[in-house]
């Protein structure tokens, strides 16, 4: 189940940077694409690790988290950040820290209950490291983008590497499912249900 | 004073946090190699652990066997020694005085019958006392291998000799017992499968290590060959070595006979369950 919301998060993805695209040819900005990205990616990401979590303290902590960013999304889209008018700094900021947290929980769990299979063919090792990077990294990525839109400064290389963590970590997800598919596979062949 | 470059003082500013972003980055991928070492050691530990349940478990069910095994040959022993030779020896008796009425030709034949039968009875007698825990026990493995061998010579199908060397001293009932059963096993292949004319029995009593040497004169075999036949009596042997905290070592090759032996440190129990095993040797 898990991957199955993964794959149709990327699906999602694909049809929003095509949607981005179009939107800007048209309206000159793509923030409205943005403030629903920011909320489906909220809302898939957070049912993948409430999906993974197996410990039932932390599927509620998951879950509460989870609905508490969603309010501020929504909230933040109305009063802070206009849904039309503004990016979502505030939303995302928020996400991504979540997310760190999320990610560094799902690690402490994988520890607990370590399973013999190599680590570097489990999908969720790759999805939780995608996201750990990704989160991380774009966090520090908003604290530029921020401080240099508040001196009015284009940066080449920022926008390269907001750009590629993007792509990395869209790849990272990518790898994931096709590692967690061909681990299925052997387990089909191996007859293990 | 030298008038500093907006412009300038950007790009510096816009290096320095492009490289904290990469050093962030560069700390965010070191967390999570940590993570995979971290993982790996935990795989490696767990592993460990199940393979000492599974050792665990292996040591429990074998000795439930021998344990299983132990109460129904005893069960077969009282029976034998209760039961069947007392019966046996009542047949006996009573033939005895049905032979005063015969001639001497009847009289004879009944005389061998009643010899027959009391060859019969210390046979079921010897056998009971072989199947018998309680005897093996009593006697001490040195002896009930002697009696052992005597009985096997009387019943001339294989020559056994027998040896010991060193101070004999004793190993602990259970291991005397699954050393005793060892044995048998042996000679039950060789008598089963080999079909050896000679059979070497020698003890080796050493301060720290006791040998178990069973040799025969049979066809031998192909240690391969045996090697995936499930419940077979030469894994038999190694598992009830490892048991007792011993070591079996299986020699054979077409043509060459067979040669068991098992090695055990009296004085280092192997007891996965870490408890003091009851029969260790003090």
């Amino acid at each position: 189940m898990p991957f199955k919301i993964l794959g149709i998060y990327l699906v999602l993805v694909l049809f929003q940077e095509i949607t981005n695209k179009l939107y800007i040819s048209i309206h000159q900005n793509n923030y409205p694409v943005i403030q629903i990205g920011t909320f489906v990616k909220c809302v898939s990401l957070s049912l993948m690790y409430y999906y993974l979590f197996q410990k039932k303290t932390l599927k509620i902590l998951s879950g509460v988290i989870t609905i508490c960013l969603l309010l501020f999304i929504v909230i933040n889209a109305f009063v802070f950040e206009p849904f039309n008018s503004s990016f979502p700094s505030n939303a995302l900021i928020a996400d991504e820290v979540v997310f760190v947290i999320l990610s560094l929980l799902l690690f402490k769990q994988m520890l607990q209950f370590a399973v013999q299979i190599n680590i570097y063919k489990q999908g969720v090792f790759w999805f939780n490291s995608a996201v750990l990077f990704f989160s991380g990294t774009m966090f520090a990525n908003f604290v530029l983008v921020n401080y240099n839109a508040s001196f009015k400064i284009k940066s080449q290389i920022l926008t390269f590497s907001w750009n590629g963590t993007e792509i990395l970590f869209n790849i990272l997800l990518g790898f994931a499912i096709l590692v967690e598919i061909n681990g299925k596979g052997k387990d089909l062949k191996d007859g293990k249900s | 004073m030298a008038k500093v470059d907006p412009s300038s003082l950007k790009a510096d500013e816009i290096a320095k946090a492009v490289l904290l972003t990469s050093i962030f980055s560069a700390f965010l991928v070191g967390c999570v190699i940590y993570f995979v070492v971290l993982y790996r050691n935990r795989q490696v530990k767990n592993k460990k652990e199940q393979e000492e349940r599974e050792a665990i478990f292996q040591q429990e069910l074998l000795k439930t066997q021998v344990e299983i095994q132990e109460q129904t040959f005893e069960q077969i022993s009282k029976e034998i020694h209760d039961n069947i030779t007392q019966v046996l020896s009542f047949v006996k008796l009573t033939m005895r005085s049905l032979g005063n009425g015969l001639d001497e030709a009847n009289k004879a034949k009944l005389n061998d019958s009643r010899e027959l039968l009391s060859q019969t009875i210390i046979d079921l007698r010897d056998m009971s006392k072989s199947m018998s825990f309680e005897h093996i026990a009593t006697a001490g493995l040195a002896k009930a291998i002697e009696k052992e061998v005597e009985r096997m010579n009387k019943s001339d199908v294989i020559k056994v000799s027998y040896a010991t060397e060193g101070k004999i001293y004793s190993l602990g009932e259970q291991r005397e017992l699954v050393l005793f059963r060892i044995l048998q096993e042996s000679i039950n292949n060789a008598l089963k499968h080999s079909g050896a004319k000679h059979f070497n029995i020698s003890l080796q009593y050493k301060e720290d290590l006791f040998n178990l040497t069973l040799e025969d004169d049979g066809s031998g075999f192909s240690p391969a060959s045996v090697e995936n036949k499930s419940g077979s009596g030469l894994r038999n042997i190694e598992n009830r070595a490892r048991m007792i905290g011993g070591k079996a070592t299986i020699d054979s090759a077409p043509g060459k006979g067979c040669r068991v032996s098992v090695d055990l440190y009296p004085l280092k129990q192997f007891n996965p369950n870490g408890a003091t095993h009851s029969n260790s040797f003090s």
